[in-house]
């Protein structure tokens, strides 16, 4: 696994975002059981603590289920799965629209050239 | 932890001390031996015949450098033994080691009484390799036959037949006691003065050696003080003494400097836990 | 998690009539991983001693665990200083037995696993092994104890990156979580991921003390821009105290 983390935001919250992007890749599958904090945290070279607190994120986004005999598992709820990749995916299409009318296209005309730069 | 810390201590002297403390009396042994050779030969070379003379000369050589050996020997003893006292403290205590030793969860003071014990035992077995070696030396050279041995013994027996034997038997025992005090009294003084070198930043040997000559003066003027004192204050004291009593005089006096040497270890031990507790400073 | 475990309140420590120490004041909790942060003579060796008692501090009060520096509070920290502090005489397995004579908390058999891993025979003597490879058997012995504080001083200056990478892992696998890791540091960016929380400290006092996530949060920026930020001030090294 590739661990990227920058330098400007929360470290717990890059963390997070990589390990949703790795379930919703099926890097982890559901109902597969992730490795425990302090595992995921020295592949990542993180502090646990730090770990603990993007999991615990997850938890809350519904993605993983923690278990008090069989730890910390992915979701097996395909909704919550799609849920959560379609709000990745608005995520990036907002973000494309941003970017698109900071260079002076109507969202009219940057969804135009989506369409023809397509396939 | 005390136990502990000695065990730690003890451990590092093995390998350098222990080999001469063996090899003393056993190269003495060896120059007795040729000393008797060497008496043997002289007794033949009386004769005068050539090959005599050659025996002689030969045996005078070989017992030269037997004797060279045996003082090179002694010197090792005696310069190794101040270093091993003074390099466990100084390295063990005030570089690098320090750091671990300082951070041990131990009491200041059971650290230097830990380097003191181990030192005072090296010191008292050095001491007693170098007395056996000379007393092997001289029963070589009298020869142990001699009637040296026996005037020793009747004047022993003549001491102990005027005076009684309890207090001059208190003597021998005060006297040992009193070397062991006096060598663990020279080890303390030395650590005290390193313990105040460490504080001269940058010039920590300079600072410990000026230390040693300070206290070793400051602790002359303060006896020399008490010493005119007790003969202005008390002079019956000085006349108490006569032929009689003179074992009791004797126990007496070696008890009063047992005291005054214990007082000593116990004021540079204080010196030397309070610096190094409260103002110690690690390269 | 949570406790206090350390506690300086006004801690003013002078070496002659240099102040390293100059009104300090701050507390950390029990399991977190902390950097204290600052530029060189900053007083944050100075800090490192007072809090496991080589040095005692001229005014103010240092708690550790509730108890001032003293035999208790040695027994639960473990410190690695920032030089190597082996007897030539002894061998790896000397060390071990003597922390296992002294330190309750010393694990005996993960010391020598590690070793094992790094291929270090534990037969050999102290002076025969290579700085590197003594620096490694220091960090081994600082981490097999399962302490209430570690003392990190220092641990990745003066080393290359991969050795930074292992010993930046060694101590995240090997720390008692429910203990606290203070490491002194000047290089920033290299630690800052195993950091939960900083400490700024300049001319012996704490000038900023955040958790990283908070700074990252709040400033937008890594703990490692900030720090130059903070300590830019002085270009032309009129304020810079130099106490070691």
């Amino acid at each position: 696994m590739e661990w990227k983390l920058d330098d400007s935001r929360p470290i717990w919250i890059q963390l997070q975002e990589q390990l949703t992007r790795m379930i919703l890749t099926g890097r982890f599958r559901a109902g597969e059981r992730l490795p425990s904090v302090r595992d995921l945290a020295s592949e990542a070279g993180v502090n646990p603590n730090t770990m603990q607190r993007a999991l615990a994120g997850l938890d809350a986004e519904g993605l993983t289920v923690t278990n008090r005999t069989a730890g910390r598992t992915v979701t097996e709820d395909d909704s919550v799965l799609d849920g959560m990749r379609a709000k990745l995916a608005h995520e990036l299409i907002r973000q494309f629209y941003e970017a698109a009318e900071q260079l002076g296209y109507t969202r009219e005309q940057a969804l135009e050239l989506l369409k023809r730069s397509g396939s | 932890m005390l136990g502990k810390l000695i065990k730690y201590d003890m451990k590092s002297i093995s390998r350098t001390l222990i080999p001469l403390w063996i090899l003393a009396p056993v190269i003495a042994l060896l120059f007795s031996g040729s000393i008797r050779w060497l008496i043997g030969a002289t007794g033949y070379a009386v004769q005068n015949t050539v090959g005599n003379q050659a025996l002689m000369q030969g045996s005078t050589v070989v017992a030269g450098i037997v004797m060279l050996v045996f003082f090179g020997v002694m010197i090792a003893i005696l310069v190794m033994t101040i270093l091993f006292v003074i390099q466990r403290f100084w390295n063990g205590l005030l570089k690098e080691e320090g750091y671990l030793m300082f951070t041990l969860p131990v009491e200041t003071w059971e650290l230097v009484l830990s380097k003191g014990i181990c030192a005072t035992v090296v010191g008292c077995i050095s001491s007693l390799a170098a007395v056996l070696s000379c007393v092997m030396i001289a029963v070589g050279a009298i020869g142990a036959a001699d009637d040296i041995w026996r005037q020793i013994g009747s004047l022993i027996g003549y001491i102990v037949e005027e005076e009684g034997v309890f207090w001059w038997s208190w003597c021998v025992v005060l006297f040992v006691v009193l070397s062991i005090a006096g060598i663990a009294e020279s080890v303390y003084r030395v650590y005290a003065a390193m313990a105040l070198g460490q504080l001269f930043e940058g010039h920590r040997v300079v600072g410990a050696c000026v230390s040693y000559i300070g206290i070793g003066v400051a602790w002359s003027v303060i006896s020399g003080i008490f010493m005119m004192a007790v003969t202005v204050l008390a002079p019956q004291w000085v006349y108490f003494f006569n032929g009689e009593n003179a074992g009791m005089f004797s126990a007496f006096y070696l008890l009063f400097l047992l005291l005054v040497t214990i007082l000593q270890i116990v004021v540079w031990h204080l010196i030397t836990v309070h610096i190094l507790s409260r103002h110690l400073n690690l390269e | 998690m949570g406790e206090i475990l350390i506690q300086c309140q006004d801690v003013w420590k002078y070496y002659g009539k240099k102040e390293a120490l100059g009104g300090l004041n701050f507390q950390l909790s029990s399991g977190r991983i902390v950097g204290l942060l600052g530029p060189n003579g900053s007083g944050k060796t100075t800090l490192m001693k007072v809090l496991n008692g080589l040095l005692h501090p001229e005014r103010g009060m240092v708690l550790i665990d509730g108890e001032t520096p003293g035999i208790y509070t040695k027994s639960v920290v473990s410190y690695l200083p920032d030089k190597t502090y082996f007897a030539d005489w002894m061998k790896v397995s000397d060390m071990f037995d003597l922390f296992q004579d002294f330190y309750e908390d010393f694990d005996r058999e993960k010391a020598e696993q590690m070793c094992d891993v790094l291929q270090i025979q534990t037969n050999q003597k102290m002076k025969t092994l290579s700085k590197g490879t003594r620096e490694k058997v220091q960090l081994i012995l600082v981490m097999s104890r399962r302490a209430k504080l570690y003392l990190l001083d220092e641990p990745i200056a003066g080393v290359d990156p991969a050795a930074r990478e292992f010993i930046l892992a060694t101590i995240l696998n090997n720390y008692n979580p429910e203990g606290t890791v203070l490491i002194s540091t000047h290089l920033i960016a290299d630690v800052e991921r195993v950091l939960d929380e900083v400490l700024f400290i300049q001319n012996g006092k704490v000038v900023r003390q955040e958790m990283v996530d908070d700074i990252r949060e709040k400033e937008g920026k890594s703990v490692d821009e900030l720090f130059r930020e903070v300590f830019r001030t002085v270009p032309y090294g009129g304020g810079a105290a130099d106490v070691r």
